[in-house]
């Protein structure tokens, strides 16, 4: 080493090895729990199509110094483009659209309001965040949690309570993936077993003729747009999806908005989404908190569809197996399978897959709608 | 003897056909899986006895209600 | 008029919870009178 000096040397090696010495705890912290959302989505098959993106952009975004996130970063690009513009969440739900077959629904109307009552977690978890301390407009995105849908909690929680974004969405796709383990203890607490082994026959339901499929998502969208108006970017896209699956002329651009359009928007969210996981701003009570009430908020929309499932049936004489009720939410199709999985352990001769997706789909109006109203009340108050 | 035709509780894919003519079921015994939103359902005779005719083939989607096998009840 | 933060969350959950499940008993009426408008007949020309 005739050029440098010993000085000159160790400033080198300390360039050299600058990330490493700059990790913190926080970044350590946050890249294993990257690595375990990876882990859980690769090994165990849970939500991959989310937690794998979300994942890796979380480890993405701890390691120091790469500045994935500062201005001009790459990631903080795509959040720029597509998270504060609104405009992932919105291709998301215009392909969510174009997936559902509100057939079940149209078939047996009336479980429409299953999907509203699956809603109540947001307004429980809304009131239990006040309490805990939240601002008014941080308690309104921690409650939309409830919503169990992840493009809403977005689409809300960008607008109102940036900050947050990284725990309400990361809980609200927790949760969703989480259904299938959260929702049939509660579904069998609020039973007794000769509900659950209620029998709901399919077969004597009457095809639904394709102008009325034609119509419907005209219908919603008028109709709800004209009494939320600032729901209208998420319902329009829902149906404008579902027009596109159901006019019949244009399958082409059905097809793309269910695959290549959904994949691209589902993947760069998830990418940015874990980019919101900075450790700086995760790793702290309030997110602790954020993801207790999230564990409330489902279990609050669970109990309170098959509440009123069992409602409907005091005042109906066509009765209703109240499992059906718990998935009046809007993860879709997890709720409900869980309603026919736990009806057909009860009884095997229950099948109430096609049932329970009616109410599925009906979650998936009420959450958006839920969400556009709270947006409208909210414009009321005055307070946004 | 008398006869019991099973049929399809939900609209879906015959996925696989478990039994053949002739075959001694049981009650316990599932006859075919059909399968609904990506999920496979089992599907039961619920009788005991021989089966005497399936209507139905691997790969075809069956709707609520449609004929799936007869089965001849042993008594 | 400033609400506490208690009477905020008394309202929206009223109003909110209210205004959905109205509103979605009009998207069920919607679909009982579509449905009975216009019945299912592709049947015959299949």
């Amino acid at each position: 080493m005739i050029f440098l000096s010993s000085d000159q040397i160790i400033t080198i090696l300390q360039g050299v090895v600058s990330g490493i010495t700059a990790l913190s705890w926080q970044y350590a912290v946050m890249i294993i729990i990257g690595l375990v959302l990876i882990h859980l989505g690769v090994r165990y098959n849970l939500e991959p199509l989310l937690l794998v993106p979300i994942g890796f952009g979380c480890i993405l975004v701890n390691l120091p110094l790469a500045g994935l996130m500062e201005p001009h970063g790459l990631l903080r690009y795509f959040y720029d483009a597509g998270i504060i513009t609104e405009v992932f969440p919105c291709l998301i739900f215009l392909g969510v659209g174009a997936m559902t077959d509100f057939s079940p629904l149209l078939q047996n109307p009336r479980v429409i309001l299953l999907g509203g009552a699956g809603q109540f977690g947001i307004f429980l978890t809304l009131l239990l965040a006040l309490a805990a301390g939240f601002e008014k407009l941080e308690a309104v995105c921690v409650g939309i949690i409830g919503a169990c849908d992840g493009p809403t909690a977005i689409y809300v929680t960008t607008q109102f309570a940036p900050h947050l974004l990284g725990p309400v969405s990361v809980a609200a796709y927790s949760y969703m993936s989480l259904v299938p383990l959260i929702q049939p203890p509660l579904m069998r607490l609020c039973t007794t077993k000769k509900e659950r082994s209620m029998l709901m026959p399919y077969t004597d339901q009457k095809p639904i003729s394709t102008t009325v499929k034609i119509i419907f998502p005209l219908a919603v969208t008028i109709i709800t747009v004209l009494i939320a108006p600032l729901g209208a970017p998420l319902m329009g896209m829902l149906m404008l999806g579902n027009f596109l699956r159901e006019c019949g002329v244009v399958e082409r651009l059905s097809r793309t908005a269910q695959n290549e359009i959904v994949n691209i928007a589902t993947l760069l969210l998830g990418l940015t989404i874990g980019a919101t996981m900075n450790g700086e701003i995760f790793l702290t009570a309030k997110t602790l908190i954020i993801f207790a009430l999230g564990a409330i908020a489902i279990s609050g929309d669970t109990v309170a569809g098959i509440y009123l499932a069992k409602l409907m049936n005091i005042f109906s004489k066509e009765k209703i197996n109240p499992l059906i009720g718990s998935a009046g939410i809007s993860a879709f199709p997890m709720a409900a399978r869980v309603s026919h999985k736990v009806g057909h352990e009860e009884n095997d001769e229950n099948y109430l897959i096609m049932h329970a997706m009616g109410v599925n789909t009906g979650g998936q109006i009420g959450s958006v709608l839920a969400a556009s109203i709270m947006l409208a009340v909210l414009q009321a108050m005055g307070l946004i | 003897m008398s006869e019991k035709t099973v049929t399809a509780p939900l609209p879906g894919l015959v996925k696989r056909i478990l039994v053949g003519v002739g075959q001694k079921i049981t009650e316990k015994l599932p006859v075919l899986i059909i399968e609904a939103m990506k999920m496979e359902n089992m599907i039961y005779g619920r009788a005991k006895g021989i089966v005497k005719e399936i209507y139905v083939k691997e790969g075809q989607n069956v709707r609520a209600g449609d004929k799936l096998i007869t089965i001849i009840v042993a008594d | 008029m400033e609400l506490t933060n208690m009477q905020f969350g008394i309202l929206m959950l009223v109003f909110g919870m209210g205004l959905t499940l109205l509103t979605l008993y009009v998207l069920c009426w919607v679909m009982r009178i579509l449905t009975s408008v216009f019945k299912h007949n592709k049947e015959s020309a299949e």
